[in-house]
């Protein structure tokens, strides 16, 4: 009896809150943000929920006049992880759309699946050529960067300052072949090495005796989160800074990492296409409240993640809360009518991004601590390098 | 490939190699002597890295932060040995790899709980950070040195606790027959509990050296557990010799093949033929001796 009392109780509540979610679904939008919350990667997807969260604060929790439900996935940088939250928060969830990913590898496994469901997805973190190019999808718009976008121009610069015979090394997986790559276009010297590295592998001892042996003069390496940490202080304690100069992209160090790196980063010249100093008003509210919230800069992460999130808004209110017109949804993403914290955005034909980069350089403030300092324009309201792939008009 | 570099390589490994020792005494210990398989080994490490990165921010002194470190490591280690572990020595395998797994998950919520998700950092005091310069092209990183010379002190303290002590012979004498050593009237719930905590803080120890160098983060543990697991395999389950050589070997195996085979294969099949070389060596082992170079005979 108590058995099926128990059992009348549950069923009773499931319907209800079936009942609720269908009342609510008409209202409501319902978004999924995913990011590699644990893992090697982890450093990335927590500060893009950071920025997420900022963003979702000074929207008020609402598109325009549309209340905004928020489900948390946890990508955890692997691609079997990402595929399965994936399809949690498709066919469990039911979202409206998705936002997020933080690894490359994620974005390989985890966009096919998203617009083949015919769902929209805007990604927050650097794209993969296959997606800009060739498999561009009408469904898959990219808010921050492509991987090759991001480093293209480091190649000359190191010429520039000297590098005669170059050792690329980088973790092994998407992100690290491409971004290694694209330092290579551009480079007119030597190149010893280009050499991968597994992600969870911390220890560079084996690594860091090669890179001197070599006798390159100077290196590339492409190491986000905890693995540039990792990298720069076994880089320290090896007696390589001041030797050797390390170059790479905002991925190896950012306000994330400058603690833990401490001045061993200092004069490590990088790439960005998005940076706290960025001077407007838009960015310097962001980089405000996120210094109350989180006492520190935000990293670029945090900065991509907000502007995401200020294009999701700025859609939504175009079609008035409808994405179920997809026609009308995609035209308004297309447009890219918001404010950026980048200043200059607009999407090119492939719904990548046409921005600036930058060439910044980690300095030091008075008070010891540190901060990227822009000290040249790399490129100018460009688009990426894979546009021409794309068959989208 | 000059002979500096073949040195410092040999130090990367040998280096490698006394960390992994210090996983895979634990490991192989907790088999021999309580037949127990201890998927939770991964997080006495983490905790070991955790626990330093707590101390070092709390207490000025390094050595004494160490200290502090260790007596939390074995304090926790004993309760949760007294909570949890005792009751599995009776249960079979699979019940002990699915409690011990769940709670190697608990644990490392649990630091996420206390210490949130994002890494933590270890600062070495001054005078060990940076290089000793051997000679004019050779230098090697003083810290890694001091980790080296750590595990293997802790080694020799193992030996002498094993070999010299009553406490060590009842532990050698309980992974030869553990059905004699409690017939003979030996308190054998201290002994296991004591094993345990000991094993415990070999991890930890190891933990505690790795967080100045990697970043400390929940499950950190889990890679270097993988890795002692094939040491244990390739020196026999239950062998302290053959975790010892095994270690060492291994240490060797990876370190130097990830320079010999990029040179010798190409670029692509050298670096996925490095990152699996420790599992063909494991491979061919089993075959050759299928219970480990050292091991006993199975059955």
């Amino acid at each position: 009896m108590k058995k099926i009392f128990k059992a009348g109780v549950l069923s009773a509540a499931l319907l209800m809150l079936v009942s609720v979610n269908q009342v609510l679904a008409q209202t409501k939008l319902k978004i999924g943000f995913i990011s590699a919350q644990s893992g090697p990667l982890n450093v990335l997807g927590l500060e893009q929920k950071r920025g997420f969260e900022i963003a979702m604060d000074h929207l008020g929790g609402k598109f325009g006049q549309t209340p905004v439900e928020v489900v948390m996935a946890d990508s955890k940088g692997n691609p079997s992880a990402t595929v399965q939250e994936i399809s949690r928060l498709i066919d469990k969830e039911k979202v409206d759309l998705i936002v997020g990913l933080s690894a490359s590898n994620e974005l390989v496994a985890g966009v096919k699946p998203i617009v083949d469901a015919k769902i929209f997805f805007i990604g927050m973190n650097g794209g993969v050529a296959i997606n800009a190019g060739e498999q561009c999808n009408p469904y898959y718009f990219n808010a921050s960067f492509q991987n090759a976008q991001l480093t293209t121009g480091m190649g000359a610069f190191m010429t520039k300052q000297g590098v005669k015979k170059l050792y690329l090394i980088g973790a092994d997986f998407e992100a690290g072949y491409e971004h290694t790559d694209a330092a290579k276009t551009g480079f007119k010297g030597e190149i010893v090495a280009q050499q991968f590295t597994p992600l969870t592998q911390l220890d560079f001892a084996a690594d860091i005796a090669k890179i001197r042996a070599s006798g390159a003069d100077g290196v590339f390496a492409f190491y986000p989160g905890g693995l540039g940490i990792a990298f720069m202080r076994q880089w320290a304690q090896a007696g390589l800074v001041g030797k050797i100069p390390v170059f790479s992209n905002i991925a190896l160090t950012e306000p994330t990492a400058f603690q833990a790196q401490g001045k061993s980063v200092l004069g490590t010249y990088v790439s960005a296409v998005y940076f706290a100093g960025i001077d407007n008003p838009v960015n310097k509210r962001f980089v405000q409240d996120f210094k109350t919230k989180f006492g520190r800069d935000p990293a670029s992460y945090a900065g991509l993640a907000y502007d995401a999130m200020m294009l999701v808004d700025s859609a939504v209110k175009e079609v008035k809360g409808n994405v179920k017109d997809q026609a009308a949804f995609r035209a308004a993403l297309k447009k890219a009518n918001f404010q950026s914290v980048r200043g200059s955005f607009a999407f090119s034909s492939n719904n990548h991004p046409i921005q600036n980069t930058y060439l910044t350089v980690v300095d030091e403030r008075s008070d010891g601590s540190l901060f990227l300092k822009a000290t040249a324009i790399i490129s100018e309201k460009a688009a990426d390098n894979f546009v021409g792939k794309c068959p989208l008009k | 490939m000059s002979l500096g570099l073949f040195i410092e390589q040999v130090f990367n490994g040998l280096q490698l190699g006394m960390i992994l020792f210090l996983m895979a005494v634990g490991v192989t210990l907790t088999f021999g002597v309580m037949n127990l398989i201890n998927l939770a080994h991964g997080s006495m490490l983490m905790l070991g890295a955790f626990l330093i990165a707590f101390a070092t921010s709390s207490v000025k002194s390094f050595g004494l932060a160490i200290l502090l470190a260790m007596a939390l490591v074995f304090a926790l280690s004993w309760t949760i040995e007294k909570v949890l572990v005792k009751y599995l020595y009776s249960k079979s395998h699979l019940d002990q790899v699915l409690a011990t797994f769940g709670l190697s998950l608990f644990l490392n919520d649990a630091v996420i709980m206390i210490w949130g998700r994002e890494p933590l950092f270890v600062n070495l005091p001054t005078w060990l950070e940076g290089p000793v310069q051997f000679t004019a092209e050779f230098s090697y990183p003083l810290y890694r040195l001091v980790i080296t010379a750590v595990a293997i002190f802790a080694g020799i303290v193992l030996w002498f606790l094993l070999t010299k002590t009553r406490l060590g012979m009842q532990i050698r004498a309980g992974a030869e027959k553990r059905e004699m050593i409690g017939a003979l009237g030996v308190n054998i719930n201290f002994l296991f509990t004591a094993v345990f905590a000991m094993s415990a803080i070999l991890a930890a120890l190891a933990g505690i050296m790795l967080g100045p160098m990697l970043s400390v983060q929940s499950g950190m543990g889990e890679p270097l557990l993988i890795l002692s697991l094939a040491v244990v395999v390739i020196g026999g389950i239950g062998s302290l010799k053959g975790a010892l050589y095994a270690a060492i070997l291994v240490g060797l195996v990876d370190t130097l093949g990830r320079m010999v085979w990029p040179n010798l294969l190409g670029a692509i099949v050298g670096n996925i033929v490095s990152n699996a070389a420790i599992y063909i060596l494991m491979a061919f082992v089993i075959a050759i001796r299928p219970a480990g170079l050292f091991g006993r005979r199975m059955g």
